[in-house]
């Protein structure tokens, strides 16, 4: 047995928000004048909803102001110490909420959550873990209760096998859990096992291939859930890159990504990139939205940076056009939008040594909704304090609710690493919406704010405990007694280095 | 401009025994012998100067009774005279020996020491131009590096009496003041190791290397108190190697690391790795790199900096898994300063996902899984949206920039909150929130196809069945590719939600 020991990483989150919910509302019709088309409006501009006949007309309106104070704490704990490899992982968050409506954020009334808890044997060869854990793939993150066994066969080839009770992606909870029947009727009735293995091989140093596949089969095994393969592929030649993405949805025969990047060798503090990509939401099959014949959409992108030698000045710039598949639905004489294009920029620049600024721009038109918004920042960072102050404006369109908001909004933020094992960072921001017209709309206008510790408690076993010294005494802006301090603690942890250097060269 | 001083210190020495030697026999308070004024009184050096070729110590210098014959208050006035004090040198120059290996006579004192001056005994030192007229004399000066110091010199760690003034006052040589010296003076000393113990200890090269103690032993370089006091204090200066300033550097120093490890230990301790890689990652490399050693220098500190936290703004290529900052020709800015080492790319927050999930990042040699949950948790403890994304974020869910269910789950996440402010729907179509589009009944097919899952945030399923059922008004949803035999493979408890029966039973 090694020694045991025990690390207990903590995130204290409290937030602010503020909302002016929508309320429905009516009108007489003889109050409400005709609007540009086929709809009429409200004194204000506002549009409402009248049907033939009705004596009142119906719109949705912003309500009183509706506030949260969230708190979310974070609890990652590493215990180790158990036997050789051996350690055991837990990852769990506590929620609550105060405020005039705290379930303004989500999932607040859910006071615990076991996001992982697992045992792990690590071998050189071999990882086996055991209890509820996280699977990271092209399908994104999630975790599930099970088993899983990675196998590193060769240096090249790696091997895994995992299985056990599905949870719900982005939820940590079953599929007949509370959380998704408060929301839904049809709610699942059964939970799911999942099943799913994956190969990942490096064809060469600066190439690799994984290949995924996975189910979600209901437990009674008379119906999927899911049923996906996901391959992804990343190979660097020379100084340019390619990688690319393949997810199938299996279960309805349907592509649901493919993209393909390419990444071109700078030339003088430039780079380019180009990406094309075709997407097409994925719903499980406990659903009946798979069977409403969604279309995807293709998509190209480019993009462009350049950066002065010295990475004082960076000047980024990307655009991207995007056009739906044909639905064969809807009016032919009346189409919606079926194509949009995003363009943007950022500018970064190292004014002096402490200082920063940066400002952007971007667009997104697009079906559904479209926005501009511009955002400029100025930073100064000291290494264990840092101040920052933004403003920001954006102007949200809504084409299914024809109407445009203007917000403005002014904000500071500053972070201060109290001492290595200690951080306290926050933000506050202000936003007030300047303009309306049209359609109903959110009033933005509203107070937001952030405060979070990030604390540790424990020190890491073997190589981690060197990096946690390290990062203490960096984070220290280390003196030389702190260095010397920590080389004791190297050479009391460490074996010293064998061999004779190479000359400098 | 700290590493050429540092490094600097190697041939520093190489300038110094001419001072040095001039000093040897002059202490500050002792009055040199006129012997231009006496020149007419002896005709000959020996007479004085007796044991000089023989090494006799007690008669290479007159007796002050000799002066006294003279300066005796009468014939001339009293003078004060004693044998001059050789100070402790650097200079091992002997004339006996120097007659024994040369063949020369030191009775021929004028050679040295007379070599401008007609006029007898108008004497002065020897100096090291006249050494080099016949040893290295191929050698520019006293100080180019194809000088010997051997000849003349002693190294430091023979020269034990040489006191610390007389070392702080070595002067330094010409070519250690050179701009690039500092990045080639590896390889200087490699070629002509045996120079550097003249004016350097292993304090010298400590003061830099972090494995100072093993590149002093390389190099024949020993311990030295004098040299300890005089680098006591004085920082570290790091240049950036040619390969350090590729463009692809980050990319390829992991390979150029396992290669030949030590000889990144010149510079850098395990701590600078370990600012990035902080998991078990390329441990088995780190783990061949010094420690900062007690009395060697801590090497390059590198500090990690997160990733900005507008980071969806940023849309930076990000190939590049490591981007450190700022270099400048040959130098990094602030030598003194730790350097910040920006472990992802801005932009990576956006692309990360094809190299990560292909294996070609190995993350988890840094972070364990649940720090993708940071992230991907659907609450994330790092701002992945820019700032009040909640009031923007309509655009980017309809248009998919990214795939938001690989973070947020939709029916409980999107479809929860817009409960909450009043987005979701209540079932009845005439509340006035897609009023805007009088035809939107007619129309919204294009729109569910186009953005389902947009709708699904706000819609339930029995909403939709309202209509797409065989309970409802029996409009079918189906598009023309929807594979509904697969789907009653797949999942025909689905089917049977909108449908009463197996829609392929034709009884």
């Amino acid at each position: 047995m090694v020694a045991q020991g025990i690390r207990v990483r903590g995130v204290s989150t409290f937030r602010l928000l503020e909302l002016r919910p929508f309320v429905d509302d009516s009108a007489a019709f003889n109050t409400t004048v005709p609007g540009a088309v086929d709809y009429r409006l409200l004194a204000d501009g506002r549009v409402v909803r009248c049907v033939e006949g009705d004596a009142f007309c119906r719109y949705k309106r912003s309500g009183a102001t509706a506030t949260a104070i969230p708190y979310v704490q974070d609890l990652q704990l590493t215990g180790w110490g158990l036997g050789r490899g051996v350690s055991i992982i837990a990852d769990v968050r506590l929620r609550a909420a105060m405020g005039s409506a705290p379930a303004l954020w989500p999932r607040a009334e859910d006071a615990f959550d076991a996001l992982a808890a697992y045992v792990q044997l690590d071998r050189s060869r071999f990882t086996a873990r055991v209890g509820r854990q996280y699977a990271t793939s092209g399908f994104g993150v999630y975790n599930f209760d099970g088993a899983s066994l990675t196998w590193r066969a060769h240096r090249r080839l790696t091997a895994e096998a995992f299985g056990g009770w599905s949870l719900a992606q982005g939820l940590n909870e079953s599929f007949t859990s509370s959380e998704i029947a408060a929301v839904d009727e049809l709610a699942p009735d059964r939970n799911a096992f999942l099943l799913g293995a994956q190969v990942r091989v490096r064809p060469t140093e600066r190439s690799s291939i994984s290949a995924r596949y996975q189910r979600e089969l209901r437990v009674n095994r008379s119906a999927l859930y899911s049923e996906r393969v996901a391959l992804d592929g990343s190979w660097n030649f020379g100084r340019a890159s390619l990688d690319g993405s393949f997810e199938q949805n299996l279960s309805a025969s349907v592509v649901n990504e493919f993209r393909v990047r390419m990444r071109l060798p700078p030339v003088a503090q430039t780079t380019l990139s180009l990406e094309a990509r075709h997407f097409r939401p994925f719903f499980e099959l406990w659903t009946i939205w798979g069977a409403f014949a969604p279309v995807g959409f293709d998509e190209v992108r480019t993009q462009a940076s350049w950066r002065t030698p010295t990475r004082a000045l960076s000047i980024d710039v990307h655009g991207a056009y995007r056009k739906w598949e044909a639905t064969d639905a809807g009016l032919d004489f009346a189409p919606l939008r079926n194509e949009g294009w995003r363009l943007g920029g950022v500018a970064n620049w190292r004014v002096a040594t402490h200082w920063n600024t940066n400002a952007s721009y971007s667009a997104d038109i697009g079906f559904g909704a479209a926005r501009t918004e511009g955002d400029v920042g100025v930073h100064w960072d000291h290494g264990r304090v840092f101040l920052g102050a933004n403003v920001s404006a954006f102007q949200s369109i809504y084409e299914f609710r024809i109407g445009t908001g203007r917000v403005f909004g002014a904000g500071v933020d500053a972070g201060w690493q109290i001492n290595p094992d200690l951080r306290l960072v926050g933000d506050a921001a202000v936003y007030q919406q300047r303009a309306f017209n049209g359609a109903p709309s959110n009033d933005w206008t509203q107070h937001r704010g952030t405060l979070r510790f990030e604390w540790r408690i424990g020190s890491d076993p073997g190589a981690q405990s060197v990096t946690s010294a390290a990062n203490k005494a960096q984070a220290r802006l280390r003196g030389e007694a702190e260095l010397k301090r920590v080389a004791v603690l190297y050479q009391n942890r460490l074996p010293a280095t064998a061999g004779i250097p190479e000359p400098p060269q | 401009m700290r590493l050429i001083l540092a490094l600097g210190m190697l041939l520093t020495c190489l300038v110094a025994p001419a001072r040095a030697h001039a000093q040897s026999t002059a202490p500050e308070n002792q009055t040199r012998f006129p012997h231009a004024q006496h020149e007419k009184l002896f005709p000959q050096c020996s007479g004085c100067h007796q044991g000089i070729p023989t090494g006799d110590r007690a008669t290479s210098f007159p007796d002050s009774a000799l002066c006294g014959e003279c300066h005796n208050n009468r014939d001339q006035q009293k003078v004060a005279w004693s044998t001059p004090y050789h100070a402790p040198s650097n200079l091992k120059f002997s004339h006996r020996e120097h007659d024994r290996q040369s063949g020369a006579k030191s009775e021929n004192c004028s050679t040295c020491h007379a070599p401008r001056s007609p006029s007898w005994m108008h004497v002065e030192r020897a100096t090291p131009a006249q050494c080099r007229s016949c040893h290295t004399h191929n050698a520019a000066a006293h100080f180019s590096v194809d000088n010997r110091c051997a000849t003349c010199h002693l190294t430091l760690a023979q020269a034990t009496r040489l006191p610390l003034a007389r070392l702080a006052a070595f002067q330094k040589p010409e070519s250690h003041e050179k701009g690039d010296f500092a990045q080639r003076h590896g390889t200087v000393a490699a070629a002509a190791q045996s120079q550097c113990a003249f004016c350097h200890a292993k304090e010298s090269c400590a003061r830099c290397h972090v494995n100072g103690t093993r590149v002093a032993a390389q190099f024949g370089l020993l311990a030295d108190a004098r040299v300890a006091t005089l680098v006591a204090g004085r920082k570290a200066v790091y240049v950036a190697p040619a390969t350090h300033r590729a463009a692809a550097f980050l990319d390829t120093h992991g390979k150029l690391a396992s290669a030949n490890v030590q000889s990144c230990a010149n510079c850098h301790a395990r701590s600078s790795c370990q600012a990035c890689h902080t998991g078990t990652g390329a441990a088995e490399t780190i783990r061949q790199l010094p420690i900062a050693e007690n009395g060697s220098a801590a090497g390059v500190q590198i500090i990690r900096v997160n990733t900005p936290w507008n980071s969806s703004t940023d849309v930076g290529a990000a190939s590049s898994h490591i981007a450190l900052g700022p270099a400048t020709a040959g130098r990094f800015a602030n030598d003194d300063q730790p350097r910040k080492a920006q472990v992802h790319a801005p932009g990576f927050a956006r692309t990360h996902g094809a190299p990560a999930a292909s294996g070609q990042l190995t993350c988890e040699g840094c972070h364990s899984r649940s720090y993708c949950a940071d992230c991907h948790g659907g609450e994330s403890k790092r701002r992945f949206h820019v700032a009040n994304f909640a009031s923007r974020h309509a655009p980017e869910a309809y248009g998919r920039e990214t795939d938001c269910q690989q973070c947020h789950n939709p029916e409980v996440f999107c479809r929860g909150c817009h409960i909450q402010v009043g987005l979701s729907s209540t079932g009845r179509s005439n509340v006035g929130f897609h009023s805007a589009l009088p035809l939107w009944v007619l129309q919204h097919g294009q729109a569910a196809r186009q953005g389902l899952q947009s709708c699904t945030s706000c819609h339930t399923q029995k909403d939709c069945m309202q209509c797409h059922s065989q309970s409802g008004r029996r409009i079918s949803p189906h598009g023309p590719d929807f594979d509904a035999r697969r789907m009653w493979k797949a999942n025909r408890l689905t089917c049977l939600r909108c449908h009463f029966k197996d829609p392929f039973d034709s009884r």
